[in-house]
């Protein structure tokens, strides 16, 4: 009689206790959750796709590259396009694609979608599990579960329905009261040439080192899937490899560059599609002032590259 | 499986309903099951090595208790510890050989090709080894008997709560333990969840939250100088305590849900007078396989007094190959033996047979702690380039004490709630460890009104979801040994 006892008090306690937890952990994450949504406002511009972006001419993919170089206000407000920036710092060609399948079905028939390839494009730009697994998690905010790559619930469970576990010290903006300079680094005091340059090197080593093979066949796959799909769907890909400062290029080794043309030319022509090159484009190559850091324009230097392509690029003559 | 993954947050419960409703002679059979799966889930190859070296030793000890000789005992007991023995050098030095090959060859030193055969040490082996070596050399020094039902002795070397890394066992204890007809007992279930539950604070709110700082500094060594090291290092020590006793937690409270017993592997270590108190409070498991297979067999501390140091330095440099055949584990191994043989010659326990009584002094206390931080750098670093490195920029600056300070401090990266937050679980930590002097603190708790103990454990459960990394899984330290 005592060993039942014993059990159904084991059961309770095993269910009440962590059912306690359970309800403290929920109503904590109500408010946190509103919080948290201002960590993924940067992709939160992909919620008005399909009701404000709805008939896109023109788009684009890609990382970082992609997602600071390009900017479309004047041809949006002179020549009436709409136009989407898909692309997201560190975002590699699975996730295009992850995106093009969920979010393809708004691009208008023979609208044009720019594919930035990088040095990195056909590797990962980042550099370790952690770090993939955090860039991974914004997908989950705005890709449904089955073109999400490699999902996983647990990761959906933490991020994006229960983010208070994983808020760390985040957690503490529940409290407003709460000085913010107890839970900020230190910023960044704007950068001079020493620093330009260290940030290059910085820059070049996470595209290149510990890297051993630069070109996995299956992120050329991905690319080709890609082309496949703007094919499939009427949407007219364009390869694009945007500008790098003086201070990245002269980073890069001759081997390295010629394999990488070989490779992206090989692409553009077995599929037919166009490749324009700007990474060495003088126009911009020395002149930093367009430069945010050494491989990343900054908003002035967005607005003249895409004033550059939308006179250089054939495929914008239809429009 | 490892203890902080998913799989083993719906394996174990599983595990631990269906042994339960299974009936007393049937048991054993379920466990090894579980603990098979459990192995093998890890790498599905793993099992063989498992079972080779439960069939070795098994065979052997049956052989060495019935051998007509000594020299056929002798030839029993070194046809065990040998094999075993030489794949763990193989496992331990096979990988910085080829690296130190490798390192060659691209100097021009050697004109070979470069090798790319790495061997992977399976998780748990150092472990299990040593266990089944221990239980064949007391079964050679009669102190326990062979065991001859096949499936207990499987159990007993592949139990999974302490498989992947200890408590080493030893068969005169755990052997019993697997026979014996074990009922539900709430208290000792209950005692077991909630160590388990300290266990996984300790590795995932504390240590797991102080590896980043110190993988940050430890692994890019060259880009750090001065107080950051000395943090780093403190820190350091926090997170292997916290890791690996957090770890035996877990693996003592996991083994009680099944009636088990489990070596006590950790006792307030740091809160140690001396480097000896320490090792007698350090991975104790593991302290005394090494004091009763290689300390006392070198002749102990009853031979001449050259002879009982030069035992404690060779036991220790044993001690430091074991966790790696890299030289700063040998120099962290040998810098422990070295320590033990200052304090046996300044401080002996005994003066002409008679045991010499010492009153404890307070500030021994940071001495030892500070003493075993240094020793920490050996162990944590990378390379001796980088120890070496770390070593002589310790004080980096710290003419100018300020910017000392600011430079430490800022460098980390740690802002000021995660300082407070680190500092604040360390604090739980202390006091848990204080009071753990004076006596058992769970079943002390346990005997607390429902009231006090409910919030509490609803607080440690919420502390532990909300506070500990998530995302990658990382792995307990002392699996890689």
């Amino acid at each position: 009689m005592k060993k039942k006892l014993d059990v159904i008090r084991f059961v309770l306690k095993c269910i009440l206790i962590p059912a306690a937890a359970v309800f403290v952990i929920a109503w904590i994450n109500k408010p946190y959750k509103k919080i948290d949504e201002q960590k993924y406002v940067d992709v939160a511009r992909f919620g008005l796709v399909g009701t404000s972006f709805c008939e896109i001419h023109i788009g684009n993919l890609g990382s970082s590259h992609g997602a600071y170089d390009f900017d479309y206000q004047e041809i949006m407000d002179k020549k009436g396009l709409i136009c989407f920036n898909f692309a997201n710092p560190s975002q590699s060609f699975d996730y295009d694609y992850a995106i093009l399948q969920e979010k393809g079905q708004y691009m208008e028939t023979n609208s044009v979608l720019l594919i930035p390839v990088s040095y990195f494009s056909f590797n990962n730009e980042v550099v370790n599990a952690a770090e993939a697994e955090a860039m991974s998690l914004r997908y989950y905010h705005f890709l449904s579960p089955e073109n999400i790559p490699n999902y996983d619930p647990y990761i959906d469970l933490i991020a994006n329905r229960l983010p208070v576990l994983s808020a760390g010290e985040d957690i503490l903006k529940l409290f407003p009261n709460i000085n913010p300079a107890l839970i900020a680094h230190a910023s960044n005091d704007g950068i001079d040439m020493e620093e330009f340059t260290r940030r290059a090197q910085e820059r070049y080593s996470r595209h290149f080192d510990n890297k051993e093979e630069y070109f996995l066949p299956e992120r050329i796959e991905e690319l080709y899937d890609i082309i496949a799909y703007c094919y499939g769907h009427d949407i007219t890909p364009v390869l694009i490899t945007t500008p790098f400062s003086e201070y990245y290029m002269n980073l890069i080794s001759e081997d390295f560059l010629r394999e990488f043309n070989e490779t992206v030319t090989a692409i553009a022509s077995e599929t037919g599609t166009s490749y324009y090159d700007y990474s060495c484009d003088s126009r911009f190559r020395g002149s930093l002032q367009y430069f945010s850091d050494s491989d990343h324009l900054n908003e002035e230097g967005a607005a003249y590259f895409t004033s550059i392509i939308w006179k250089e690029i054939d495929e914008f003559r239809r429009f | 499986m490892l203890f902080n993954s998913v799989q083993f947050a719906i394996f174990l419960p599983i595990v631990f309903i269906l042994y339960y409703l299974v009936p007393h002679r049937y048991r054993w059979i379920f466990l090894l099951i579980a603990s098979y799966a459990f192995y093998m889930n890890l790498h599905p190859g793993y099992g063989l090595l498992l079972l080779f070296t439960t069939i070795l030793t098994y065979t052997l000890a049956i052989r060495l208790e019935t051998a007509p000789s000594s020299s056929r005992r002798k030839l029993c007991l070194l046809g065990g510890v040998l094999p075993l023995v030489m794949i763990l050098l193989l496992y331990k030095t096979c990988n910085p050989l080829i690296a130190r090959l490798n390192e060659m060859i691209a100097a021009g030193k050697l004109s070979l090709q470069p090798l790319t055969l790495s061997l992977i040490l399976p998780a748990g082996v150092s472990f299990y080894f040593f266990q089944s070596m221990g239980y064949l050399i007391d079964v050679y020094r009669g102190k326990s008997k062979a065991e001859h039902h096949f499936g207990y002795y499987a159990l007993f070397v592949s139990f999974f709560p302490q498989l992947l890394a200890g408590p080493i066992g030893r068969a005169d204890s755990l052997l019993p333990q697997y026979k014996k007809e074990r009922p539900f007992v709430y208290d000792n279930v209950t005692y077991g969840l909630k160590l388990m539950v300290w266990g996984y604070f300790k590795k995932l709110v504390i240590a797991d939250v102080f590896a980043g700082t110190v993988n940050d500094v430890y692994n890019n060594a060259q880009s750090y100088v001065g107080l950051a090291f000395i943090v780093a290092t403190l820190m350091f020590a926090v997170e292997i305590y916290c890791d690996f006793s957090g770890y035996s937690d877990i693996a003592i409270g996991c083994a009680r849900l099944f009636g088990i017993d489990l070596m006590t592997n950790f006792k307030s270590p740091y809160f140690s007078f001396s480097i000896r108190e320490f090792w007698s409070r350090w991975h104790i498991s593991l302290s005394t396989w090494f004091r009763d297979y290689v300390y006392i067999p070198l002749g102990g501390n009853r031979v001449a007094k050259w002879r009982h140091c030069l035992n404690l330095l060779i036991t220790f440099l044993v001690s430091g190959f074991w966790h790696g055949s890299s030289l700063t584990f040998i120099l962290w191994g040998g810098i422990h033996g070295l320590l033990q043989v200052i304090e046996t010659l300044l401080f002996p326990k005994k003066r002409k047979g008679v045991e010499i009584k010492r009153r404890k002094h307070w500030w021994q206390l940071p001495i030892t702690f500070l003493l075993l931080c240094f020793t920490w750098i050996f162990f944590r670093a990378n390379s001796m380039e980088d120890a070496v490195w770390i070593l002589s920029r310790l004080f980096w600056d710290i003419e100018r004490p300020l910017n000392y300070l600011q430079t430490g401090i800022t460098c980390l990266g740690i802002t000021p709630i995660a300082a407070i937050g680190m500092g604040l679980s360390v604090l739980v930590l202390a006091i848990y460890d204080l009071a753990s002097l004076k006596g058992d603190v769970i079943a002390g708790f346990s005997k607390q009104k429902f009231f006090i103990r409910w919030p509490v454990y609803v607080l440690f459960l919420v502390i532990i979801a909300l506070f500990a990394p998530k995302g990658v899984a990382t792995e307990f330290i002392y699996l890689r040994f």
